[in-house]
C-alpha cells in the first residue's frame, strides 16, 4: 500500500472516530411513596374502617447510548440499549396489599414526542417487592434508527398498584442522552 | 392520575362511612350478610366497596369485579380463621409500631395526597389523625389486616410457594381452608 493510500485510510478512520459520540452508560433513579387504602373491619363489631397503607418505592434505569454523525445526510445514527431497570416497594413487615408493578420506557425524540414505548410488568406480594428486567433491548433503536436530533431522551415510568387496595403510584425517571 | 385516585379514595371512604356519626354508632350500619366463613359474616357493603377497588385496579366490569371481591374477602376471612386455629396473632405493640412507621412515612412524603392520607381517613370519623391511629377499633382493624398478611407469608413458606405467585398461593390457601374444616357459606340469593 502506497503512502498516499495509507494517509487516506488514516484520515477516514480519524474522521469516523471524531464523528462518533462513543458508547456511554447513563443512569437515572427516583424515589417516592406508594399510598394505598384498604377496607377492613375490626372483627367483633364489624366496625367498617378505611385503613391507609404507605410504603417506600424506588426505581432506577441504566442504559448505554452511542451515536455517530453522517455528514452526508446530516443525521445521527443512534444505538440505545436499556441494560437494567427496576422498581422496588418495601411492603412493610405486614401488608394486605399484594403489589403489582411494571416499568414502561419511552424514547422521546424531543422533550415531548415519544417515538417508541417498551413495557415490562410483573407482580408479587413479597415483603420487599423487587422487579427487574435486565438487558431489555430497545431493539427498534439499535443500529437501525437514524435521528435528526442529537439528544433524544429515554424516560422510564415505574408503576405500582395494590391488589385489593386502592391507589397506585407512578415514578418517572428521565435520562437526557448526550 | 394521583389526584384521580385520591378522589376515588375519598368517595370510597365516604361510601364506607355514611354520615357524620361517631365510630361506635356505625357498628350496626351494615347488616346484610352475603357469606359466612366459620360463622364470620361478610357484608354486602364490604363486597360492594372491594368491588370498586377491584374494578379500578384490574380494569374489569362490575359483575366480575363483585365476584372477585367476594372471593378475596372469603379468602381473607379464611386466613383469619386459620390464624385463629394456629394461634397466630400479630401483637398489638407491633401493630402500633407499623402504623406509626407508615404515618411517619406518609407525613414526610413529597406529595400532598400521601401527606394527608391519614388525616383524610380520620376526617371521615370526625377525628384527628392522632386519635384515629390510637382508636382501639382502628388498631384492631389493622391487626386483622396484618394477620392476613402474616398468614399468607407463613403459608407461602410452608407450601414452598413463592409469595409472588399469587395464583398458586391462593390455590393452596383454598385447599387448606377446605381440609381444615373451615366452613364457607355463600348466600345464593346475592
Amino acid at each position: 500500500m502506497s503512502m498516499r493510500w495509507k494517509l487516506l485510510l488514516m484520515c477516514v478512520l480519524l474522521g469516523a472516530v471524531a464523528a462518533s459520540a462513543g458508547a456511554a452508560t447513563r443512569t437515572a433513579s427516583g424515589s417516592g411513596t406508594l399510598s394505598m387504602l384498604w377496607f377492613g373491619n375490626n372483627g367483633a363489631g364489624s366496625f367498617p374502617v378505611v385503613l391507609p397503607f404507605v410504603y417506600p418505592m424506588s426505581t432506577a434505569v441504566t442504559a448505554t447510548y452511542s451515536s455517530s454523525y453522517d455528514a452526508r445526510t446530516g443525521r445521527y445514527n443512534v444505538t440505545l440499549q436499556k441494560l437494567d431497570e427496576y422498581v422496588s416497594v418495601t411492603n412493610g413487615t405486614y401488608g394486605p396489599c399484594q403489589i403489582s408493578a411494571g416499568v414502561s420506557t419511552n424514547v422521546l425524540q424531543n422533550r415531548t414526542t415519544s417515538v417508541l414505548t417498551v413495557t415490562r410488568s410483573s407482580s408479587g406480594s413479597t415483603r420487599n417487592a423487587y422487579w427487574t428486567n435486565p438487558g431489555t433491548l430497545i431493539d427498534g433503536f439499535t443500529n437501525t434508527r437514524w435521528y435528526t436530533v442529537t439528544n433524544p431522551r429515554l424516560q422510564t415510568t415505574a408503576s405500582a398498584a395494590g391488589y385489593a387496595c386502592t391507589g397506585w403510584r407512578n415514578l418517572t425517571t428521565t435520562i437526557d442522552l448526550p | 392520575m394521583t389526584s384521580k385516585i385520591a378522589l376515588l379514595a375519598t368517595l370510597l371512604i365516604a361510601a364506607a362511612l355514611p354520615g357524620n356519626a361517631s365510630p361506635a354508632s356505625r357498628e350496626s350500619v351494615d347488616t346484610k350478610v352475603v357469606a359466612r366463613v366459620s360463622g364470620r359474616p361478610i357484608s354486602a357493603q364490604a363486597v360492594a366497596l372491594r368491588a370498586q377497588v377491584v374494578r379500578q385496579v384490574r380494569q374489569i366490569e362490575l359483575p366480575a369485579a363483585e365476584q372477585e371481591a367476594l372471593t378475596q374477602l372469603v379468602r381473607e376471612e379464611s386466613l383469619l380463621a386459620l390464624a385463629e386455629q394456629e394461634g397466630v396473632v400479630v401483637p398489638v405493640d407491633t401493630v402500633r409500631n407499623e402504623i406509626a412507621q407508615m404515618r411517619s412515612l406518609a407525613e414526610t412524603a413529597p406529595d400532598e395526597d400521601t401527606q394527608q392520607v391519614f388525616a383524610k381517613a380520620a376526617e371521615q370519623y370526625g377525628l384527628t389523625a392522632e386519635a384515629f391511629v390510637n382508636d382501639p377499633r382502628v388498631v384492631a382493624a389493622y391487626q386483622r389486616a396484618f394477620t392476613i398478611a402474616e398468614m399468607r407469608q407463613r403459608l407461602a413458606r410452608r407450601f414452598d410457594v413463592p409469595l409472588t405467585d399469587d395464583a398458586a398461593l391462593d390455590g393452596k390457601i383454598d385447599a387448606l381452608t377446605k381440609s381444615s374444616g373451615i366452613r364457607v357459606e355463600r348466600n345464593r340469593q346475592q
